[in-house]
């Protein structure tokens, strides 16, 4: 096992990050599934299906948020959405227009396979 | 309901229901996981490529029939597996090593070639070095 990740802008600010984390996170991770040697790869920004981590290194993303990102990351119409739900607040203390949309949708309406 | 993660969440629903979504992942999916399994038969690894829809794993030196984790964690070769996807890693194609990989709907096609070359270029590399 290597000790390191051979990235083109190397992994500093990334092993930066995990030995902070781990002072406040059991396994400097707060999802278990995140840990892996040598250090978790932090992320800082995504471009449809592409990462690029706090040191500039730019993946293809296959894992995509625990394989359910199915749009891909931030998804043009997503993000319009919830820019348009920013500009009118982010948590209202109550119920509002949306606040039955997802539940009410049947199994049969969900398109999914 | 969270109105943010309720905006997002329809918005989601809308894009899948107006667009080819699982047509296009499950394609993609699908000509990956052959590609894959074409590229270890060519190289003489002793692999299975596992998944469906928009869903696909390498298993390395697979025994019997893999249809549950236990069999999985019993019958393949995990460290190859953790090093495959590391190598992938440093070759600019993310995998939480170990874990399955995911075709999105802005996954484009020029990306996935790529990752099917270096995923042929790392598995040679691993056979050569008796990993694989």
């Amino acid at each position: 096992m290597r000790d390191s990740f051979e990235l083109p802008n190397g992994a500093a600010r990334s092993e930066s990050l995990h030995r902070e984390a781990m002072d406040v996170l059991p396994g400097g991770v707060s999802h278990n599934i995140r840990a892996f040697d040598p250090h978790p790869i932090y992320v800082e920004d995504t471009d449809g299906a592409t990462i690029r981590d706090a040191d500039g290194n730019e993946y293809v993303d296959f894992w995509m948020n625990h394989i359910a990102g199915v749009l891909g990351h931030a998804h043009p119409r997503v993000r319009e959405a919830v820019h348009e739900q920013v500009d009118r607040g982010l948590h209202y203390g109550a119920p509002g227009p949306t606040t039955t949309g997802p539940p009410r949708l049947s199994p049969a309406e969900a398109p999914s396979r | 309901m969270n109105p943010m993660t309720a905006a997002a969440g329809l918005a989601s629903l809308d894009v899948v229901s107006d667009e080819p979504v699982y047509e296009y992942t499950e394609g993609q999916a699908e000509r990956v996981r052959e590609r894959l399994r074409a590229t270890y038969d060519r190289l003489g690894i002793d692999a299975a490529v596992l998944g469906e829809s928009s869903l696909f794993l390498t298993q390395f030196a697979p025994e019997g029939d893999l249809e549950t984790v236990a069999d999985v964690a019993a019958g393949t070769d995990r460290g190859a597996l953790v090093e495959f996807h590391r190598r992938l890693v440093e070759r600019g194609f993310y995998f939480l090593p170990g874990h399955m990989g995911a075709v999105s709907y802005q996954t484009t096609e020029n990306q996935l070639d790529g990752f099917l070359d270096a995923a042929a270029s790392v598995a040679r590399g691993m056979r050569e070095a008796g990993l694989a």
